[in-house]
């Protein structure tokens, strides 16, 4: 199942809030490589840990939404990232929790257990696909991963030139699969993003299908400085085909709490909520 | 010629000056005409041909919005399928049978059309993988299994899994079916000569390899079309062009009808091609209609033409052409306005577009043949050398001309006038016989009817239906009326409870819905035990599970459920798509709806192809005899004004109506189905059968007011002329009719039958039983 991405994923949104550093004035006059600035957006400072509320919208062509909020905790371990996240609404998946270990070593899989109330067990979940749906929303886990940050294991970078995006001028970049099984896994034949040139932001990205056809765009918005890192308050992915699209909305975001290593376990998960990382 | 000499009624009429009109310009006519049909038919070949298999009802009808709706809702979609079936119980978990089921999977995904990823068999299928360490998504076939035991398990486990169960393995395991969605839906033709391709080097065993789906019937429609216009075009001219030849043995006989016809039919064709009106198979009965049809006007035209010449009274041949124009004027007229009357009465009580459109521009083509025979036949025959046909010659009186067929009509006509009463004693016994086999006329159809038994798609439906759970369709979509409310126990156990409701219905083999699976959720949550297939009692529980699926491969419930979990569709299929049948469905589940999904909470709607083609079924009986009722009042009140009396109306109708019967009385007894393509037959049949009568009575009235002739001598007399014209256009209009026989579409075959069979009814009952009548009754309209 994709449950493993699904963790990776909502932890990967909170290694987005670890965002810091910028562009500004590392290039010359040529504009630099793609894998460059990718490089750079990847090398922001995440925080020692981190808490947040992801409140997630999901927007029907009709204009109807239904909304989910969560909770959630990311630290830093030596061996790995370790992240906790637990639903608080609605009322009938409340106190669902996520837990996942994602290894610093590459080669190993991550662990990840999943909580459901009414089961009142914890199982641990295996892994799916990159391009799948995150939690059923027009976000893959791969958007999600990549929200602020580029891969450069399986796609080839190219600086396109500099354009504007969410009113700022931004370096796009064509990111194209190595292969074309890498390209039927993550769901897209080619995507373009826009990095600010200021602040090494990802600010949109675009993704076009096999035809040609652009079906997607990813909009990060409403940056601002938490305790000292960028921080995306606002993620949008619209599926053009399906008029449909999701928003995360991200509020109450702390940096370096010092966060016990005990949440981080199957029996936080268990026993609920702990109260060190309830919302303020 | 025993009329000869007569003076042309309405010389100084409007249309007189037309004839002199086109007769004083003939070049300046024909150049005109010449323009006007080739400009039509020079839009011919930009005409769009469709197969119009989802147009039998108008697209803002409700029910195909609310399909539509549907289907964009949920992303639902008609596959294309193949079936592997090997005939024998648990036969699909050979080694054999799995290993073919496999190389198709594969093979299929290299197609180019088909969506790589949408395809869906054994192999490709995943199912939840519950431990006490974990929860997990495995394929449903892990690994090609090796050993017996091996086997056992795969069956086990398959055979356990109820969400494919009669889709995706039959109920008794001895077939298995693999779909998959094409990448555009018209381009159906190419995947499946691609997929017919595969199965000359796949591994078959004894398995026997269907292929269907709606795109793949629509692509035989679109074949049957281009097929069918090829051969009814040949056909139409094979079958004509020598019956005409023959009618009097003159090369103008088949040129001047022929031609005039032709430009009917340009002007009906491009009519639809400039107004953007798609070429469907049914309307492939247009061209031979409107060319049957019109060739008859000409060959009325040409036997009082040949007749007036033979006279040799001193006229100019102008005048001598304007006059036949003006004799034969009002019973070409009538019998054009009739057979226009068909058509609209079809056009306008068909609830069907394809229906519509075939009355509507075959009403228009039989117009510009009406046109093109008033205007550029009398321009051609003043341009032309007098010639005497070869087939008429002057009798032993030298007043009138004579061959084989007239002397045949006129012995027929002594016998008619010698024995009116046997004759209509026979025809109420006869007609008496028909009422009664009538009454076993059927109205049903079914769209795989379409297609002749042998056809391999025909083949590939039935063996789904039989061993799968069906291949129609028909989905019931549920509305709650608060987001989130389709987690709540109670809601879903009125679903099951429809599910299960649906099921004991005739045909209905299978249902899916959400509830199952949140019942498949809940048994793999508890470690797969096969009592646990149940729904979960709270509701917190299925909004879990529904989270669980969210995060998932399991993605399927993206196409029964919406976001919100407030509108969800259950899908049945069920292995029968007569209307019979459909009706039985229809209004069982109607009812339970109307009874359990009533009130406040759930609302509930009936959608799918078997609603959407319920739809267009149910309005075949009504519009049918609703048509026919419409083209035999207008036939009578424009017979009845024609002849300035109300019984000639009625005159002309008994041919007609003894014509319905018999087609009735043939339908009833050999079970041809009031169907998609029988049901146009009535009207049409009305507004052309009656042009027979109309012709003779109009002869008859002549003769004896204008002739001064005995009832009995102008009923002989109309035999050896006009009888014998009304013969040969009799003969082509059934040649032409009859060439839809060669359609490969049954409802065309039964049309053309049908027609065929009421033009030859009509044509013996108006010389036969109409004279009979005359005869005995001495109507007044008559003068005497």
């Amino acid at each position: 199942m994709k449950i493993e991405h699904s963790v990776r994923a909502l932890a990967l949104i909170l290694c987005a809030t670890f965002a810091h550093g910028g562009l500004s004035g590392a290039f010359g006059e040529e504009l630099p490589k793609g894998e460059e600035i990718i490089e750079r957006v990847n090398a922001r400072e995440m925080g020692k840990d981190v808490l947040q509320t992801i409140q997630m919208k999901l927007i029907d062509k009709d204009g109807s939404a239904r909304e989910r909020v969560m909770r959630g905790a990311g630290k830093s371990f030596d061996d790995s990232r370790r992240f906790v996240l637990f639903f608080l609404e609605p009322a009938n998946v409340k106190g669902t929790g996520l837990l996942t270990f994602d290894y610093n070593d590459a080669a190993k899989n991550d662990d990840q257990w999943l909580y459901l109330p009414a089961m009142r067990k914890t199982r641990r979940i295996s892994g799916g696909e990159r391009g799948g749906s995150f939690l059923g929303t027009d976000f893959t886990f791969e958007d999600i991963k990549n929200q602020s940050r580029g891969s450069l294991l399986d796609r080839t970078w190219k600086t396109v030139g500099i354009e504007e995006a969410d009113g700022r001028a931004c370096y796009a970049i064509e990111g194209v699969p190595t292969t074309a099984a890498v390209a039927k896994e993550l769901g897209y034949a080619k995507l373009k993003t826009y990095i600010d040139v200021e602040l090494a932001l990802m600010r949109r990205t675009d993704f076009w299908d096999d035809a040609g056809a652009l079906f997607k765009t990813i909009s990060i918005r409403d940056y601002e400085q938490i305790d000292g890192i960028w921080t995306a308050r606002t993620m949008e992915a619209k599926n053009l085909k399906q008029e449909h699209a999701t928003v995360f909305t991200i509020t109450d975001v702390r940096y370096n709490t010092e966060l016990s290593d005990e949440i981080f376990s199957a029996q936080t998960l268990e026993r609920g909520l702990p109260s060190s990382i309830a919302r303020p | 010629m025993n009329d000869g000499g007569r003076p042309a009624r309405g010389a100084r009429s409007p249309l007189a000056h037309l004839f002199n009109l086109v007769t004083a310009y003939p070049r300046t006519t024909l150049v005109v005409w010449s323009l006007v049909f080739l400009g039509f038919a020079s839009q011919i070949p930009k005409m769009t041909r469709e197969s119009g298999a989802d147009e039998y009802i108008p697209p803002d009808h409700p029910a195909v919005k609310l399909w539509q709706e549907t289907n964009e809702r949920f992303d639902l979609y008609e596959p294309v399928v193949v079936l592997i079936d090997t005939g024998q119980p648990m036969g699909i978990f050979s080694a054999e049978s799995l290993s073919l089921l496999n190389w198709y999977t594969e093979q299929l995904g290299g197609i180019s059309g088909i969506e790589g990823d949408s395809i869906q068999s054994l192999f490709t299928e995943k199912r939840l993988n519950v431990t006490d360490d974990g929860i997990g998504t495995l394929p449903l076939v892990e690994s090609f299994p090796e050993t017996e035991r091996d086997f056992e398990v795969l069956r086990e486990k398959v055979m356990g899994f109820p969400l494919h169960l009669g889709r995706l393995v039959s109920r008794d395991g001895s077939a298995a079916a693999i779909a998959a969605r094409l990448t555009d839906p018209d381009k159906g033709g190419d995947v499946y000569d691609a997929i017919l391709a595969l199965e000359e080097r796949a591994p078959v065993g004894d398995e026997a390899i269907h292929v269907a789906g709606q795109p793949i019937a629509s692509e035989y429609l679109e074949e049957y079309l281009d097929e069918d216009s090829k051969r009814m075009t040949i056909a139409v001219i094979l079958l004509i062009g020598p019956v005409l030849f023959f009618s009097y043995r003159t090369l103008r006989a088949v040129l001047l009808p022929g031609t005039s016809a032709l430009c009917g039919a340009a002007v009906a064709l491009g009519a639809m091609s400039l107004l953007n009106v798609p070429f469907l198979v049914l309307t492939n009965v247009l061209p031979s209609n409107v060319m049957g049809l019109g060739v008859a006007y000409g060959i009325h035209i040409l036997r009082e033409y040949y007749e007036q010449t033979a006279q040799n009274r001193g006229e100019t041949l102008r005048e001598t052409v304007v006059n036949v124009m003006l004799t034969m004027r009002r019973p070409i007229i009538y019998a054009t306005l009739t057979d226009i009357v068909g058509f609209i009465a079809l056009s306008v009580t068909s609830h069907m577009p394809p229906m519509q459109m075939m009355g509507r521009f075959a009403a228009l083509g039989i117009t510009a043949t009406l046109f093109s025979t008033l205007v550029a036949i009398p321009a051609a025959l003043v341009l032309l050398p007098v010639r005497p046909s070869p087939a008429l010659r002057p009798d032993g009186d030298g007043t009138s001309l004579s061959d084989l067929w007239t002397r045949l009509l006129t012995s027929l006509g002594r016998y008619v006038v010698k024995r009116p009463r046997t004759i209509i004693a026979v025809s109420i016994l006869l007609l008496a016989f028909g009422i009664y086999s009538a009454s076993f006329v059927q109205v049903n159809d079914s769209r795989l009817n379409h297609f002749h038994p042998s056809e391999p798609i025909h083949v590939a439906v039935t063996a789904f239906d039989r061993v799968m759970d069906g291949t129609l369709n028909f989905d019931i979509l549920i509305e709650a009326e608060e987001p989130e409310a389709l987690y709540r126990p109670e809601n879903l156990a009125r679903i099951e409870a429809l599910q299960r409701h649906l099921e004991t219905i005739p045909h209905v083999k299978g249902t899916i819905s959400l509830v199952d699976y949140f019942k498949e959720m809940n048994r793999a949550m508890s470690g797969g035990d096969p009592e646990s297939f149940v729904l979960p009692d709270s509701e917190e529980a299925i909004a879990q599970y529904a989270l669980l699926y969210s995060m998932g491969e399991l993605d399927a419930m993206r196409h029964i459920v919406d976001d919100n979990y407030r509108t969800t569709v259950v899908r049945a299929l069920c292995n029968s798509g007569l209307y019979s049948d459909a009706i039985v469905i229809r209004e069982q589940a109607e009812q339970y709806l109307a009874r359990e999904f009533d009130g406040p909470g759930l609302s509930a709607q009936l959608s799918g192809r078997l609603s959407v083609d319920y739809e267009w079924m149910r309005h075949l009986e009504s519009s049918h005899f609703l048509g026919a009722v419409l083209a035999l009042v207008t036939v009578w009140t424009m017979t009845a004004i024609g002849f300035r009396h109300w019984s000639a109306g009625i005159y002309c109708l008994v041919p007609v109506l003894a014509t319905l019967i018999a087609v009735y009385a043939v339908m009833g007894i050999s079970g041809i189905w009031l169907g998609l393509g029988t049901s146009a037959f009535a009207s049409i049949a009305i507004g052309i059968t009656v042009n027979f009568s109309i012709h003779e009575l109009d002869r008859v009235v002549h003769l004896v007011k204008g002739e001064g002739m005995t009832l009995e001598n102008a009923l002989q007399t109309m035999f050896s002329t006009t009888g014998r014209a009304v013969f040969f256009n009799f003969l082509c209009l059934f040649l032409g009719i009859f060439t839809l026989t060669f359609s490969q579409l049954p409802p065309l075959q039964w049309f053309g039958v049908l027609l065929s069979t009421a033009l030859a009814v009509g044509f013996v009952t108006s010389l036969v039983l109409l004279p009979a009548l005359v005869i005995v009754f001495r109507p007044r309209f008559l003068g005497r």
